[in-house]
Formats: structure tokens, C-alpha cells, sequence
């Protein structure tokens, strides 16, 4: 069976009405393919950042993240956004497991090269992985032969060597 | 650290050989400038968008991410307002759906 590849924007998991029609068109699609789920955090992370006094910052549709950023991000994603998204998938129905790229190494990055953006200027990212390519993730090709639906927060763990 | 779940998400579609990747988001796909949906973009007009400053912020990073997917042999990417699309659709070769912006290779 081939693989789908899903990136929910953080906006479609903000209201409930959203969350609940997503989970079940998770479900739904699930049934037809295999599936891979990936959400940012969009406004509940700006939101988060503005009560804890740290400016937003952004280039291109890109964040730039400083450690106190990050802090923000991680704990945002994970501790509630992607806990949100699968317990909606699994009342729908589903078999969600939530990840991140530091799950069995399933995504290993080295920090971004900065950037040249539209406007011409040179901007370093900061604390932004890019994906590294190193083949097929395991535990990925493992959890979809098994009928579940991988769902990522967007961080990842830095690779040893970088 | 943190990554753009844009750019993730193309990568984990090229590293699993994924015939889609779905953005799915707020709008309904890309937009021309009198605010109707572009139905199908190449990898290359995608790239023309992105060096005019035609796409907003927001597009330029799924245009960025719709390109490198492409290149490493995702089959197409469509962009989507996951709001009003139909899920169980998406797997279909064929497209029945409005609201959506494919976009290919060539």
C-alpha cells in the first residue's frame, strides 16, 4: 500500500469543531492508505510566547528560535498540541501514536544553514533543524505495516555528529 | 531543536517514498492575485512564485517544502484548506474536490 504524508497547519487543531472533523477525517483516510500525520503549532505557540514576554519572530513563514523560543515550542507541541490531536484521533476510532524526530531517531537533523530570504537578507535561523536523509525511518515503516497512524510534532532530536 | 513541520513533513514524505503530501491549512490552496485557486502548479512555477514575492510568508515555506518533495520523488503535493476538504478523498489518483492546488514535477 502507498504512503500519504499529512501537515495539519496548527490553525485546523485550535477549535474543537476543527480538532473532532481532522480526527475523523484522520480516520477516515487511514483506511485507504497508509498515513503519516505532521502539525506545527502556529497560533497557540505565538500565544505562548506572548504571555511568556518573548517576541515572535519569523522570516518567510520560518521561526527564528532562541533557547528561551524553543523551550516555548517544546513544550507547546508536545505537552499539549500533539496530546490534543491524539486523543481526538483515538476517540474517532484510530490507532495514533504521537512522536517526535527524537522517537528512535526516526528524524535527525543538523542546524539550519541561515538563509537568504525573499527580501535578499541573511538570516540565521538559530536553533532549526533541517532534516538530514538517511533513508527510510524504521520505526515509521514498522508502526504503518501495523495499522497505526504516526503523528508528528515538528522538533526533532540533533544528530550526534553536528 | 525546532523544525518547520513544512519542511518535516516534505522530508519524511521523501524518505518514505510517499506517492502524497497533503498541506493542509486555512486557505484554499494557492491563490491567484483575484483570490481564485490555482488548480495545478509545476515544481517550477512554484520556484517563480517564490523568487517574485508573488506568495505570501506564510505560502512561501509550503511552496519551499512542496519543491524539495517533489525533487526527491514524492509524487505530487496538493494544498488544501483542511477545513472544508474531503479526507477519504485524498487518497484517489483523481482529484474530485475543488479548493485545491496540485502541484507536480512537470
Amino acid at each position: 500500500m502507498k504512503t500519504v504524508v499529512l501537515k495539519l497547519g496548527g490553525e485546523l487543531l485550535e477549535q474543537p469543531q476543527d480538532l473532532d472533523r481532522v480526527a475523523a477525517g484522520i480516520v477516515a483516510l487511514a483506511k485507504k492508505t497508509r498515513l503519516v500525520v505532521v502539525h506545527g503549532g502556529g497560533k497557540e505557540i505565538d500565544a505562548a510566547l506572548a504571555t511568556a514576554g518573548i517576541p515572535k519572530q519569523q522570516v518567510d513563514g520560518l521561526r527564528v528560535t532562541d533557547a528561551r523560543t524553543l523551550d516555548v515550542v517544546v513544550a507547546v507541541l508536545a505537552g499539549a498540541i500533539n496530546t490534543k490531536l491524539v486523543a481526538a484521533v483515538r476517540r474517532a476510532g484510530g490507532r495514533p501514536v504521537g512522536l517526535t524526530g527524537a522517537d528512535a531517531s526516526v528524524a535527525t537533523v543538523k542546524r539550519a544553514a541561515p538563509i537568504v530570504s525573499v527580501a535578499g537578507d541573511r538570516v540565521d535561523l538559530g536553533l532549526v533543524g533541517a532534516p538530514i536523509n538517511n533513508g527510510a525511518p524504521q520505526l515509521l515503516t514498522d508502526l504503518l505495516a501495523r495499522g497505526y497512524v504516526p503523528s508528528w510534532r515538528a522538533s526533532a532530536r540533533r544528530a550526534m555528529d553536528s | 531543536m525546532n523544525v518547520n513541520a513544512d519542511t518535516l513533513a516534505s522530508h519524511l514524505a521523501a524518505a518514505l517514498a510517499a506517492r502524497r503530501l497533503v498541506i493542509a491549512g486555512g486557505t484554499a490552496g494557492v491563490l491567484d492575485a483575484h483570490g481564485t485557486t490555482i488548480g495545478r502548479l509545476t515544481a517550477r512555477d512554484a520556484s517563480r512564485m517564490i523568487k517574485a514575492g508573488t506568495a505570501n510568508k506564510g505560502m512561501v515555506a509550503k511552496l519551499q517544502a512542496c519543491t524539495t518533495a517533489l525533487k526527491r520523488g514524492v509524487g505530487d503535493v496538493l494544498i488544501a484548506n483542511g477545513r472544508t476538504m474531503n479526507f477519504d478523498q485524498l487518497a484517489a489518483a483523481r482529484l474530485a474536490q475543488g479548493g485545491i492546488t496540485q502541484v507536480v514535477m512537470r
